[in-house]
């Protein structure tokens, strides 16, 4: 996000705040429409700032169809101010404003009408199916989704998808590139609508009207780097928002500064001297090689929170309380507390979603029962992989995901060794107690910086060197 | 019914818009030259997908990749249609690119640049000069 986009970001929710209820959630629902395509950044294959966000507001509401049980009246209208927050986008191409909206011309209105009918379509197939053997029908959008994230995560594939992208509007294949797919927010619009259709076919009713769960999956403030807010509790707030703004507009300031000067001055300033794939082969000597590591893991930590400060701070604004990020993971006397702290909202997901239902079922399997350590190493691994994973589908995201999911592993079985004796030095030895969790911490710290060498560095190779340079 | 009757209503704006593009087209091929010109002085390198011809993409990046990491700005750039023939039309421009090199700066005159502008899917795309 540009500081002239969190700016208009900000007056607009303020705006929207202190309109009439009567007419506030149909304009926000306008407006959110709007915003998706304002943040879309540029793409170099023709049409395409326009076509992701079109993509994703179609598949947020066909995921609606399909789990929805709402029969409120309102929800054709939603659809309508949706198709009409989308029509103004498109009519921009007439005037000599197209670049407000979008990064260049939205396409040919034949092109838009095409992409319209074949959106419609498909809302009258999953509206038609939804009813029919719905379980087949949920598990087929969840695989849908999990492919499309694949898709978008593999670079080998996303390279494909270029060049398939530009064919199909006329460009030459030649010059695609794996950056040539920027899709706006997919990991977490994917993350939010696979939330919905697992909920719904573990059997929980689902009725947010289609306007509110538009503004949920696609809450500008949260769209590019989250939080991830569960839907049951952004209803309520979204439900509770009043015209009064006094409390929330100081909270809501404040927090906003705290992130810009995270974002945009510490970690800006960070970055020129953290540690980077372009100059991971400078950094010779052990003690700069530390320090580039440091410098790029307080310039992500700085870098993630402060859009995270941001997005909370604007939500606040419009009386939405998203869900907190991050809690001063670094000073954490463990793994397992780093990972409570450090993105909790991903976290958070992937426990509700893989780790719980996993543990339950390996749990559950009275006919071979698993000994306990071999549970957690495979849950704990298969989380972690995951989280890796979905930073994108490559040998370093995964080998950063398993350096996460042993430093856990053997955390829990240190922890079950020592618990007796902490607690008692917790209870009876506090100056020893003190010292003991200072140290914890310099070692948590000191993992977790050695694990962000996967994650900056794409080459393995270059990665190994790397971290062969640290000792 | 009401609900119909907008359906219908906002149909009919869109058919009305698209007519209205189909009659302002012929200004496009000039619009796209100065947009070319917009998007080297802005270093917009992914504007080129849709400035560009697809046989003239590979050339339109190197040129804007010339001028990466210099300023550079439009002086009185204006473009017209010199004549056009079905799918394709002569563009010509008057002004300059006045790029800073440190303290020097150099003028890069459109004036004599001819530039092919073709219709690619219904679009005007700069194709070369």
């Amino acid at each position: 996000m540009l500081l002239s986009d969190i700016l208009i970001l900000a007056i607009g929710l303020i705006l929207l705040r202190v309109l009439p209820r009567k007419m506030q959630r149909k304009l926000f629902l306008f407006f959110t429409v709007l915003f998706i395509f304002k943040l879309q950044p540029a793409v170099p294959i023709r049409n395409f700032d326009f076509w992701f966000p079109f993509l994703s507001l179609s598949v947020t509401i066909l995921c609606w169809q399909l789990c929805s049980r709402s029969k409120q009246k309102g929800d054709f209208t939603d659809l309508l101010v949706i198709l009409g927050a989308i029509a103004s986008v498109e009519l921009t191409r007439l005037l000599d404003i197209s670049n407000f909206l979008t990064k260049t011309r939205p396409p040919q209105i034949q092109l838009f009408l095409i992409g319209l009918l074949i959106f419609l379509l498909l809302l009258c197939l999953a509206r038609f199916l939804r009813f029919r053997n719905q379980k087949i029908i949920l598990t087929s959008g969840i695989v849908f989704l999990i492919f499309l994230l694949i898709l978008l995560k593999t670079p080998s594939l996303t390279l494909d998808i270029s060049r398939f992208l530009r064919m199909i509007s006329g460009q030459s294949a030649e010059n695609a590139a794996i950056s040539d797919v920027r899709w706006l927010g997919i990991s977490y619009l994917v993350f939010r609508l696979l939330a919905v259709l697992i909920d719904t076919r573990n059997g929980r009713k689902f009725s947010m009207p289609l306007g509110d769960f538009l503004i949920y999956v696609c809450f500008p403030p949260a769209l590019s780097a989250g939080p991830i807010d569960r839907y049951d509790r952004f209803s309520k707030d979204l439900n509770a928002v009043s015209g009064e703004l006094s409390g929330d507009f100081m909270a809501a300031f404040e927090r906003i500064s705290v992130g810009l000067f995270k974002k945009f001055i510490l970690a800006d300033s960070l970055s020129i001297v953290a540690l980077s794939s372009q100059n991971s082969h400078l950094w010779i000597h052990p003690f700069w090689a530390w320090c580039a590591l440091f410098f790029y893991g307080l310039q992500i930590y700085f870098d993630f929170s402060g859009y995270s400060d941001i997005a909370i701070g604007l939500g606040r604004l419009i009386g939405i309380h998203l869900p907190e990020n991050f809690q001063h993971p670094y000073l954490k006397p463990d793994i397992s507390k780093f990972w409570n702290n450090w993105h909790m909202t991903l976290t958070q997901w992937i426990r509700s979603y893989v780790f719980n239902p996993m543990t339950r079922k390996m749990r559950s399997n009275k006919a071979h029962p698993l000994p306990p350590w071999l549970i957690i190493l495979v849950t704990q691994m298969t989380t972690m992989l995951i989280i890796g994973l979905w930073h994108g589908v490559t040998v370093n995201f995964l080998i950063w995901g398993a350096w996460h999911g042993f430093g856990l592993f053997f955390h829990q079985q240190y922890y079950q060794i020592t618990k007796n004796l902490i607690t008692e030095l917790q209870e009876h030895k506090r100056l020893l107690y003190h010292a003991y969790t200072i140290l914890s911490t310099t070692v948590t710290i000191f993992f977790v910086m050695a694990g962000w060498i996967w994650f900056v560095i794409p080459s393995t190779g270059d990665a190994l060197q790397f971290f062969s340079r640290l000792f | 019914m009401k609900q119909l009757r907008i359906v219908i209503l906002f149909c009919l704006v869109i058919l009305i818009c698209s007519a209205c593009n189909a009659s302002s087209k012929e200004s496009g091929a000039a619009k796209v030259v100065e947009s070319f010109y917009h998007a080297i002085v802005n270093q917009e390198r992914d504007q080129v997908g849709t400035i560009a011809c697809a046989a003239w993409e590979k050339t339109a990046l190197r040129e804007i990749d010339a001028f990466m990491g210099v300023k550079a700005e439009l002086s009185n750039v204006t473009c017209s249609v010199k004549e056009t023939n079905g799918d394709t039309a002569s563009v010509i421009c008057t002004g300059k690119i006045a790029a800073s090199y440190g303290n020097e700066i150099t003028d890069f005159p459109l004036d004599g640049r001819i530039h092919t502008v073709v219709k690619e899917q219904g679009e005007w795309r700069l194709c070369g000069y």
